[in-house]
């Protein structure tokens, strides 16, 4: 019998009796209303909304609709705070986020611009093909802009965010494996990118 | 061994550091490394404007909305409040169907000597039979015994589910349209829906009838018949009392349909979609958050549902 209460939400398919794979969800009532609190909420808007805002912007590439996003994804949360326990909070905000983003109209490709932290430039190596920094920088960014919206979120939340593969797969509800390989094309696709306008200059 | 080109983790492999001294090397030396160097390091070295938390949130704030129900209290004294109006709630239920009851016998008592018990939808009430045994009736159930006989026999008969703490003296037997109970002085539950029937003993020693057939449990054993036939005798995690009178239902390998009807006895859904045969669900609900124990019951089915709670409908599609 299931009756551990520690768990908050278990779904479990592996479980076999007879010939029924059988779902196994728990419910604990000591975290319920847990999240309609102005505490509660605080908390996670201060743990999880600039990750999610950056997110949100690698999608998107605006920041404007990032950050309204952000606040709707925040209110969605407070609208529904009774039924979701903390744990579920974060991939409950993705999951809101990205949805409310399928439905948003494609602006047109503006290329994304990113600052460089000061210390990482001044180490920086001379680039290949002996390209200036900036216009290196330039031609990186288009190409950051042109990726698969998939493989660009994975590799700017690794790159910017500094998350890691697991992290990423966490709020993005894929596996890892599915994480390394946006990764991996992300790169082989910059790297083509590059070299393409490399061979035009 | 293993190359960028042939293997489609690599790179990312390579930026977490978890290459092997042998693919790193050989990658190192290829003529493509510089460039994925330069990629790497330059995007390291990104960022974005910072975003403002303090000020996000304050702006959240102003403009939310509260929604319905929601306190503005820490946690731990709303969940008391809550707690405190359950059992006042509760209380009230219960003195509510007692008295009725009460003035309902006292009205036809020179005709008929039978007690009779009912509870509403999600309504549960607790009661004292006339030899000091205990009952607590969940909801959407109906207990009745005769008084007149209650001194010679102690026998009841049940639709729904209850809990019985049972006073020492004779046979107590509780009936069902499936089978019967039948106990001296113990602690056990019995459920009775759908044609659905499940006996579990907390305390001593049941007997449980099914047509010709008898099993004996033992505390911390239940067992389960559906249309008359076996489905399991097994133990169970014991509680002080069923999950379902603090106001959690646990649910053992039950068909679906028995499920569909624990929540139209604690909510009164309505479900208008047929349903499949064959599924078993394990798992537990509250009893006091229709929304939470619908999708507790639907999500690991990977159903998708819509429920309406005006007319109380639920309907779904099996995936």
């Amino acid at each position: 019998m299931i009756q551990s209460f520690e768990h908050h939400i278990c779904i479990e398919r592996q479980q076999v009796v007879g010939f029924a794979c059988q779902p196994i969800c728990i419910w604990n009532p000591r975290f319920m209303d847990h999240l309609c609190t102005d505490s509660a909420i605080e908390q996670l808007y201060k743990a999880h909304a600039a990750q999610l805002r950056n997110y949100l912007y690698y999608r998107c590439k605006d920041f404007e609709r990032s950050n309204d996003l952000v606040q709707d994804a925040f209110s969605k949360l407070w609208e529904k705070c009774k039924d979701i326990v903390p744990e579920a909070a974060k991939s409950f905000l993705y999951t809101v986020a990205r949805n409310a983003m399928i439905n948003l109209s494609k602006k047109d490709q503006v290329r994304m611009e990113f600052a460089v932290q000061q210390e990482h430039s001044l180490d920086y190596e001379t680039p290949q093909f002996d390209m200036e920094f900036a216009e290196y920088k330039t031609k990186l960014e288009s190409a950051i802009t042109s990726l698969p919206d998939g493989q660009r979120e994975v590799f700017l939340m690794n790159r910017i965010d500094k998350l890691t593969y697991r992290e990423i797969a966490e709020r993005l509800e894929i596996s890892q494996k599915a994480v390394e390989k946006r990764m991996h094309n992300a790169l082989v696709k910059l790297r083509e990118a590059l070299t393409e306008t490399a061979h035009l200059i | 061994m293993n190359t960028w080109k042939t293997d489609d983790t690599f790179l990312a492999r390579w930026l977490a550091g978890e290459l092997s001294d042998e693919e790193r090397q050989a990658f190192e030396e290829s003529e493509e490394f510089a460039q994925f160097k330069d990629i790497s390091q330059t995007t390291a070295a990104f960022q974005v404007p910072a975003f403002d938390a303090d000020a996000g949130f304050d702006a959240w704030k102003k403009n939310r909305v509260l929604p319905r129900e929601n306190v503005e209290q820490p946690s731990e004294t709303k969940a008391n409040v809550n707690a405190l109006s359950r059992i006042q709630r509760f209380a009230l239920v219960a003195s509510i169907i007692v008295s009725a009851l009460v003035g309902a016998y006292l009205i036809q008592g020179t005709t008929s000597s039978i007690v009779e018990y009912q509870t509403g939808i999600g309504e549960q009430t607790q009661l004292i039979l006339p030899d000091g045994s205990e009952v607590i009736l969940n909801a959407n159930s109906k207990l009745t015994y005769d008084e007149k006989m209650w001194d010679k026999v102690r026998s009841l008969s049940l639709t729904g589910e209850a809990f019985f703490k049972v006073a020492s003296g004779d046979q107590f037997e509780v009936n069902t349209p499936i089978g019967s109970v039948s106990v001296i002085g113990t602690e056990f539950n019995v459920k009775y829906r759908d044609s659905f029937f499940d006996a579990s003993c907390y305390e001593g020693t049941v007997a449980v009838r099914i047509g010709a057939e008898n099993n004996v449990l033992t505390a911390g054993q239940e067992i389960t018949f559906q249309r008359g036939k076996k489905i399991e005798q097994r133990s169970f995690q014991q509680t002080a009392t069923p999950g379902w009178s603090t106001g959690i239902v646990n649910l053992t390998e039950v068909p679906l349909a028995v499920v569909f009807s624990e929540l139209e006895a604690q909510f009164g859904v309505i479900v208008t979609s047929a349903i499949p045969e064959g599924l078993i669900y394990t798992g537990s609900f509250p009893t006091n958050n229709v929304e939470s124990a619908i999708r507790l019951v639907m999500e690991p089915f990977g159903f998708t549902y819509q429920y309406n709670p005006q007319t109380q409908q639920l309907t779904f599609n099996t995936p």
